[in-house]
Order: C-alpha cells, then sequence, then structure tokens
C-alpha cells in the first residue's frame, strides 16, 4: 500500500466524522509517513509499518465524544440525500426494517442511563425534601409555641429534629449509593458507545 | 495491565518528551521507544485529549516544504507532571510495602494452617 491509498483507506473509514476532524486525522498520518521517508524508509515500508487502516480508524472513533459519531452520521445521510430534508425524512420512514430496530434498541439502551441518572437525582431530591420538612417543622414550632399551644410546639420539635437526623444519618450510604449509580450510568454510556463505534468501524 | 491506568502513564510519558523542546508526532513515537512501544495510532487521539486539556500546544510549521505540527507543553502540562511524580511517591511507598511482606512470607517458615 503506498501513503495514497493508506489515506484514502483511512478517511473512507473515518467518514462518518466531522470534516475538520477527518483532515486533522490524515495530516497527522501523512505527517508521520512523511518523517519515516525522510529518515530513509521507502514509501511501501514507511506505510507498511503504521497500524491499519482500520485499526487507526478504530482508535480515532474510540476517542470521539458519542455525539459528533451520531451527528456525522446524520451528515452523512444528508449528503446522500443532497441536503434535501423531505427525501431524509423519507429516507428514515422508508428505511428497512433492521434500521428501525437498531435505533428502538439505541433509544431503550439510552434510556436505561437516564432512569439510572434520574434514580441519583431523586436520591438527592428526597434528602433534601426531608431536610426542608424538618426545617419547617421549627418553624411550625415556633409559630405554636407563639400562639400558646406548648403541646403540639414540642410535637413539631420532636418531629424537626427526627426528620433532619435521619438525613444526616442516612447521608453517607445515601450519596455512597449516589456514587455508585452515576459510576453505573457513566459506564453503561461508555458501553453504547463502545457497541455504535464497533458497529461503524469494522 | 489495567486500562485506565495505562491511559494515563501514557498521558503523562508523552507530555515528558515535551519537557526538554518541542517535538513533533514521529519524533515523539522514537524517543519512546525504549520505554514504550506507543504506535501512532495510540499517540494521536493522547496528543488530541492532551491539547483539549490544554496540557500541550500545537503550531503548524514548514519543514523540508511540507508542514509540520510541533507540540509544546503548557504551564498546565507541567504542572501535571509534577503532580504525577508527587501521586506515584504514595504509589511506590506502597509497592515497596507489598513487595517486602512478599519477602518476608517467602523467607519466614509456613503455617501448619
Amino acid at each position: 500500500m503506498n501513503k495514497q491509498e493508506y489515506l484514502n483507506e483511512l478517511k473512507y473509514r473515518l467518514k462518518n466524522l466531522p470534516e475538520p476532524e477527518i483532515e486533522k486525522s490524515l495530516a497527522f498520518y501523512a505527517e508521520i509517513i512523511d518523517d519515516r521517508i525522510e529518515e530513509g524508509a521507502d514509501e511501501e515500508s514507511a506505510v507498511a509499518g503504521l497500524a491499519s487502516p482500520e485499526a487507526a480508524a478504530k482508535e480515532i472513533l474510540a476517542d470521539m465524544p458519542l455525539g459528533s459519531i451520531v451527528r456525522g452520521g446524520a451528515k452523512q445521510v444528508k449528503k446522500r440525500m443532497g441536503g434535501k430534508p423531505l427525501l431524509v425524512v423519507l429516507a428514515v420512514i422508508g428505511s428497512p426494517i433492521w434500521l428501525t430496530l437498531l435505533l428502538a434498541a439505541a433509544i431503550v439502551l439510552f434510556s436505561v442511563a437516564i432512569v439510572l441518572a434520574a434514580l441519583w437525582a431523586s436520591l438527592f431530591i428526597c434528602a433534601a425534601a426531608v431536610f426542608g420538612a424538618g426545617l419547617l417543622c421549627l418553624v411550625q414550632a415556633a409559630a405554636e409555641f407563639s400562639v400558646g399551644n406548648p403541646p403540639l410546639g414540642v410535637f413539631s420539635v420532636g418531629a424537626a429534629l427526627v426528620l433532619v437526623s435521619a438525613v444526616i444519618l442516612l447521608w453517607k450510604p445515601l450519596a455512597g449509593l449516589g456514587r455508585l449509580l452515576l459510576k453505573a450510568a457513566r459506564l453503561w454510556i461508555r458501553k453504547i458507545k463502545r457497541l455504535f463505534v464497533n458497529r461503524r468501524a469494522v | 495491565m489495567d486500562m485506565q491506568l495505562k491511559k494515563g502513564l501514557l498521558d503523562v510519558l508523552v507530555l515528558s518528551t515535551l519537557l526538554k523542546e518541542d517535538s513533533y508526532g514521529y519524533r515523539i513515537i522514537r524517543d519512546l521507544a525504549p520505554v514504550s512501544e506507543i504506535s501512532e495510532s495510540t499517540l494521536y487521539p493522547i496528543l488530541k485529549r492532551l491539547e483539549a486539556a490544554k496540557l500541550l500546544n500545537v503550531r503548524t510549521a514548514e519543514h523540508n516544504g511540507r508542514l509540520r505540527k510541533y507540540y509544546s507543553i503548557t504551564k498546565a502540562g507541567k504542572a501535571r507532571i509534577d503532580e504525577f511524580l508527587s501521586e506515584w511517591q504514595d504509589v511506590m511507598k506502597v509497592y515497596r510495602f507489598i513487595e517486602s511482606e512478599r519477602r518476608l512470607s517467602e523467607s519466614a517458615p509456613h503455617d501448619a494452617n
């Protein structure tokens, strides 16, 4: 394989990426090949010493944020359709059933990540709510005392103490659980990304 | 080796090649050859990551009638190396502890249970 063939192959493997990203990657590999030649290697062996275009593309794609890969995919569809939005819509509606299924699978996977994140958020919202309720009970207690209703006031103080202390006691395990959930969500997203990248790069 | 650990090590390793002077892709690989068989395809994402994190700067300059990208380490990049070295003091402490424990266990007579 000579330099131009290598770069063409790499360009093809990266076609789903945004244009500047492709240019940058190609420039990097072209520079390496030129430097190898300058060092005394002939063109063929300079290229042969590199990772295969497939492997190189895979490394590049694996390091891209999921968003730009998906955007790149959309760009590809648009390019093929000549940028006509109606055609794009028709293509999506009329595309073979597996594409829809793939999309559905991706959405399901993504929603799991969202559920994990939502669980995490709800943990802390609940904790904040209980804490807030405790503080409100204190206000209530002050009000009861001021209108001359000590029994209810004492009850409110007790309720406030129970609520606030529950949050303080449970804070540590809660935070731990929260961290775990976040970690799980992040791992999950990375897994989905792998799925996408492999499907497009190989 | 653990992937995450290796990634972090390579990042700092690449940065360290820029300490003496600015460098370029091919030369970084050549400089690192004695320590690590790092390939172009591994180096490229690392350089991109380091640039995005502002640990290095990139400039394009002409060389023999073509363009070459030169990488230079930033202040933040140097700070990252210092941080790495001080972190690894602790890792080395753990390493030496584990090593000495093993040595002790090898020289001590074995427990019956």
